[in-house]
C-alpha cells in the first residue's frame, strides 16, 4: 500500500502538468483611455474601436470578424482627405451565405449619404461580395457623414434565430477615388 | 519531527494539488448574485441589522452564515476586493479536505484510499464555482459542517456532531439531508446506533415543514417543482458531470460522446464493484452511493434549476467510492491493479484538465466583468456625476452580472448605449431591460449638456468614445427624430399642449383632452403605442373610453376599465400620415372626475407616447 502512496504524487504531477504549462498566461490588463475624437473613414467590423461608429442596425461581432446586419443599417464616417471636391468610393465588404439566398432569392442593396443616393446593386450568388459605388462629393462636403444602407429583404426573427438578419458584413469605408 | 513531516505532507497532499489545478478559479473576481448580496448594507440601513440577517429571501432562504454574514461583512472592511472571499473559501477547503481523508480513512481502513478520494474532490471540475464565486461558498460551508458533524459522530462526540448539524441551517438548506446521511451509515455498519440518530430528524423536518410551507417565496421561473418523469433525466445529468469529463466539448467543441461515454465507463466499473462489495457483506460502497444520492434529492423536483455546484457535498461520496475501488484493484492482482490504476488516471488527468479549461472560462469571464466596473468607476472619478452609456456590451457580459447592477454600489447611472440592448436577452423577472434602454435623444441630450459620457468596450478594456459617438450623433437625423415623448420627462416638455397637468411622480394628468405632437410615420407599418395608467378613481363611475386623432382625422379608441393597472395601447395610423414633417395628436376621455381637495378636473393619466 505505501507504493501506492509512492505513486500519488507522480500520477497528481503528471495530471497538473498541463495546468501548470498554461501558468505562463498573463490576464489581460483594464484601461479607460480616451479616444482622439478621430472618426474612422473604413470600418472594420472586427475593431471594437471604430464600434461606435456603426450607428444601428448591426448585430454583435461574431468570431472576431463579421457582423450580421439588419434589413437596413447604418454607419457614420469620416469622409477621405478632398473627397469634398473628388467625391469618393462607398465600398462595404460581406458575404451572402447559401443558406440565405436560398430562401431569400436575389438580394439588393442600396445606400444612401448623407442623404444622397449613391446607387444600389443585385447580388444573385452566395458568397463574399463587395458593393463599390462612387460618392458625388457634394454628399461628402461635411466633416461626418451618415452611410444609410438598405436591403430590399431580410430573414425575419425566426425560432433558431431570434434576430433580423441581412448580410455578413466583414467591412465598410469611404476610400479616395 | 521525522514522524510530523509525513504527517504533514499527506494531509497537505491533496490541498496542494488542487489549489494547482485551481489555480486560475482563485483569481477570479465577482459576478451576477455578488452585486446583489453586496448590496446588503443598505438593507441593515434602512430595516436594521437582524431584519437583513434573517429575513428570507428569493427563495426563502436564510443563509446568515455563508452569504450574509461574509457579503455584510467584507465590502465594509475591504470593499470590493475579492481576495477576503477567496480566502475564505480556500481555508473552508482545506478544512473540508482535511476531514474528507480523516474520515475516508475511518471508512475504508486505508490511508492511501483517504488520500486518493480527497485528491478527487479536490480536483473535481464541479467544485469551480464554489471554489471561484462567493455567492456558492455556501456549497463548500455546507459541506464542511456535513463532515464535521459525521466526523464527530465516528468519535462519538454528540455535542460537537450537534452543534456543527445546527449552524448547517444557517448554512444551506441541503443539511437537512444530514440526518439520513448519519441513518444509512448507522444501517450500513453498525445497526445499533441508528436510533440514535433519530433525534436529528427532528429539527430537519421542522426547517423542511418552515420551508415548505410558511416561508414565503418567489414563484415562477427556476425554481418551479415538478414531480415527474424529469427527476429522472436530472439525476442523470448530475452522474454524468460528477464521474466523468462529460462537460469537457462545452470548453473544447470535442469530446461531445467521448466525454458521457467515459463516465458511462466509469459508472459501469464502479457498479460492478459495488455488486461484488455487496455480495461479499462489504456495504461501504453501498454507503458511498447513499452519500452521493441522498443529498440529490432535494435537487431532483428542480428541472430547471441543475446546477453542478450542487454536486459539492455528494461528489464526496463518489470520491470515497472511487479511492475504495482502486485500493482494491491495486490488491487484487497484476491485471486489476493495471486496470485500477488506468480506470483512476484516466479519469483524474481528463477531470483535471476540465477543471483547469472550466475555471480558464470563469475567471476570464469574470475579468471582462471586473474591467467594465472598474473602468466605470475610473471614468466616474475622472467625470464626476456623469451618466454612462456603454456601447460593445455582448450577451455573455451583460449575463456577467449586469442584472444585479453593480454600477448602484457606486451610485453611477449606466444606461446600454441606444440601439446595442437588441441583442441582449435579459431575464423579465430580473426587471427585463427597461433598465438599462435610453432613447437615442435622451443620450443625445445629455452628452450634448455634459451629462453623459459613452465607453465603449475594447476587447477587455473599457474606452472613452465619447467625442466620435456624439459626432456621429450628430449627423444622424433619426437621432433627432420626435418618435418617443415620455409625459414625465422635463426632455420632452416642448412635444406637449398647455392642458397637461404637472408631472405626477411616474404619470403625468391630462384633463377632458389634450395633444402631444410627434414625428409622422415613416412607413403605413408604424404604429402608434401608449402606456398610462388607470387609478380606481378614474374609473369609479365605469370605464373611459380614450379616442385619438391626428390631422382632424380619427386614428382609433380604446376603452379603459381595469381600475389601478397600467394600460398599453397599439393603434395602426392611417397611411395619409405618412411622409408629412409631424402630427399633432389629440386624445380626449370620454368622462373626467374632481378628486375630493384637488379643483382639477381629470380625464386619465398618461406614461409614454411613441411611433415605431
Amino acid at each position: 500500500m505505501r507504493r501506492l502512496i509512492a505513486v500519488l504524487p507522480l500520477l497528481a504531477l503528471l495530471a497538473v502538468a498541463p495546468a501548470g504549462c498554461r501558468m505562463r498566461k498573463k490576464a489581460a490588463v483594464s484601461k479607460t483611455s480616451e479616444d482622439d475624437g478621430q472618426m474612422a473613414s473604413v470600418v472594420n467590423m472586427a475593431d471594437p474601436k471604430t464600434a461606435v461608429q456603426l450607428t444601428r442596425g448591426f448585430h454583435v461581432v461574431e468570431s472576431d470578424a463579421w457582423r450580421w446586419t439588419m434589413k437596413t443599417f447604418s454607419v457614420a464616417l469620416r469622409p477621405p482627405k478632398d473627397s469634398e471636391r473628388n467625391g469618393a468610393k462607398l465600398q462595404m465588404r460581406f458575404a451572402i451565405p447559401e443558406s440565405l439566398i436560398s430562401r431569400l432569392g436575389p438580394m439588393t442593396l442600396s445606400a444612401r449619404v448623407n442623404g444622397v443616393d449613391a446607387g444600389s446593386e443585385m447580388y444573385s450568388k452566395a458568397g463574399e461580395c463587395v458593393y463599390d459605388h462612387a460618392v458625388p462629393a457634394s454628399a461628402l462636403a461635411a466633416e461626418i457623414v451618415i452611410v444609410d444602407f438598405a436591403l430590399d429583404k431580410a430573414l425575419a426573427p425566426g425560432e433558431q434565430d431570434s434576430r433580423e438578419l441581412g448580410v455578413v458584413a466583414s467591412s465598410v469605408g469611404l476610400t479616395p477615388k | 519531527m521525522t514522524r510530523l513531516l509525513p504527517r504533514v505532507a499527506y494531509y497537505a497532499a491533496a490541498p496542494i494539488v488542487g489549489l494547482i489545478v485551481f489555480y486560475r478559479a482563485l483569481t477570479t473576481w465577482f459576478l451576477n448574485d455578488d452585486f446583489g448580496w453586496m448590496g446588503l448594507i443598505w438593507g441593515v440601513r434602512s430595516d436594521g441589522l437582524i431584519r437583513t440577517l434573517f429575513t428570507p429571501m428569493a427563495q426563502g432562504t436564510v443563509r446568515v452564515f455563508s452569504e450574509r454574514a461574509p457579503f455584510l461583512v467584507f465590502p465594509q472592511l475591504f470593499g470590493m476586493h475579492p481576495w477576503p472571499y477567496r480566502t475564505l473559501a480556500v481555508l473552508t477547503w482545506i478544512a473540508t479536505l482535511t476531514l474528507v481523508t480523516l474520515i475516508g480513512q475511518r471508512l475504508t481502513s486505508s490511508r492511501a484510499a483517504a488520500l486518493i478520494a480527497a485528491v478527487f474532490w479536490a480536483t473535481n471540475a464541479n467544485l469551480t464555482r464554489p471554489l471561484a464565486w462567493a455567492s456558492d461558498y455556501n456549497e463548500l460551508l455546507c459541506a464542511l459542517c456535513i463532515l464535521t458533524a459525521f466526523y464527530a459522530r465516528l468519535r462519538g462526540w454528540s455535542i460537537a456532531e450537534w452543534a456543527a448539524y445546527l449552524f448547517g441551517f444557517g448554512v444551506l438548506e441541503l443539511i437537512v439531508v444530514y440526518p439520513a446521511l448519519a441513518a444509512l451509515h448507522a444501517l450500513c455498519f453498525d445497526r445499533k446506533k441508528f436510533r440514535g440518530t433519530l433525534p436529528l430528524f427532528i429539527p430537519a423536518a421542522a426547517f423542511t415543514l418552515v420551508h415548505l410551507f410558511l416561508i414565503p417565496k418567489t414563484t415562477g421561473g427556476i425554481y418551479d417543482m415538478a414531480f415527474d418523469r424529469r427527476m429522472g433525466a436530472t439525476l442523470l445529468m448530475y452522474v454524468n458531470w460528477a464521474i466523468g469529463p462529460a462537460r469537457l466539448y462545452e470548453f473544447t467543441g470535442e469530446w461531445h460522446h467521448r466525454g458521457p461515454l467515459l463516465a458511462a465507463v466509469m459508472a459501469g466499473a464502479l457498479l460492478i464493484f459495488t455488486a461484488w462489495r455487496t455480495w461479499r457483506r462489504d456495504y461501504l460502497p453501498l454507503f458511498c452511493w447513499g452519500w452521493f444520492l441522498i443529498p440529490l434529492v432535494p435537487l431532483l423536483p428542480l428541472p430547471e434549476h441543475v446546477m453542478d455546484y450542487c454536486l459539492t457535498t455528494p461528489l464526496i461520496g463518489l470520491s470515497w467510492l472511487g479511492a475504495a475501488a482502486i485500493v482494491r484493484g491495486w490488491r487484487a492482482g497484476i491485471a486489476w491493479r493495471v486496470a485500477a490504476v488506468a480506470l483512476g488516471a484516466t479519469y483524474l488527468g481528463l477531470m483535471i484538465y476540465e477543471t483547469g479549461l472550466y475555471s480558464e472560462w470563469f475567471m476570464q469571464r469574470s475579468l471582462r466583468m471586473k474591467n467594465v466596473v472598474e473602468g466605470v468607476e475610473r471614468a466616474e472619478r475622472s467625470h464626476p456625476g456623469s451618466t454612462f452609456l456603454l456601447q460593445g456590451i455582448d450577451e455573455p457580459l451583460f449575463q456577467s452580472g449586469f442584472e444585479d447592477d453593480p454600477f448602484r454600489l457606486m451610485n453611477v447611472q449606466v444606461y446600454l448605449a441606444p440601439g446595442t440592448e437588441q441583442d441582449i436577452h435579459m431575464r423579465a423577472d430580473l426587471d427585463g431591460k427597461k433598465r438599462w434602454v435610453i432613447s437615442p435623444r435622451r443620450a443625445y441630450a445629455l452628452i450634448e449638456q455634459g451629462q453623459a459620457r459613452v465607453l465603449s468596450m475594447a476587447g477587455y478594456s473599457l474606452r472613452d468614445a465619447t467625442v466620435i459617438y456624439a459626432a456621429s450623433m450628430r449627423a444622424d437625423p433619426l437621432v433627432f427624430r420626435k418618435d418617443f415623448v415620455d409625459l414625465t420627462d422635463p426632455l420632452y416638455a416642448l412635444q406637449l399642449g398647455p392642458e397637461w397637468y404637472q408631472p405626477d411622480q411616474k404619470i403625468r394628468w391630462m384633463p377632458k383632452a389634450a395633444t402631444v405632437k410627434l414625428a409622422a410615420p415613416a412607413s403605413a407599418s408604424e404604429k402608434l403605442f401608449v402606456t398610462g395608467y388607470a387609478p380606481a378613481a378614474a374609473l369609479r363611475s365605469g370605464p373611459v373610453t380614450l379616442t385619438f386623432s391626428a390631422g382632424g382625422r380619427k386614428i382609433g379608441s380604446s376603452v379603459i376599465k381595469d381600475p389601478d393597472t397600467p394600460f398599453s395601447l397599439e393603434l395602426p395610423l392611417p397611411e395619409s400620415l405618412v411622409g408629412q414633417p409631424e402630427i399633432e395628436l389629440k386624445i380626449e376621455a370620454s368622462k373626467t372626475f374632481r378628486p375630493p381637495g384637488d379643483g382639477r378636473e381629470l380625464g386619465m393619466a398618461f406614461q409614454t407616447f411613441a411611433i415605431r
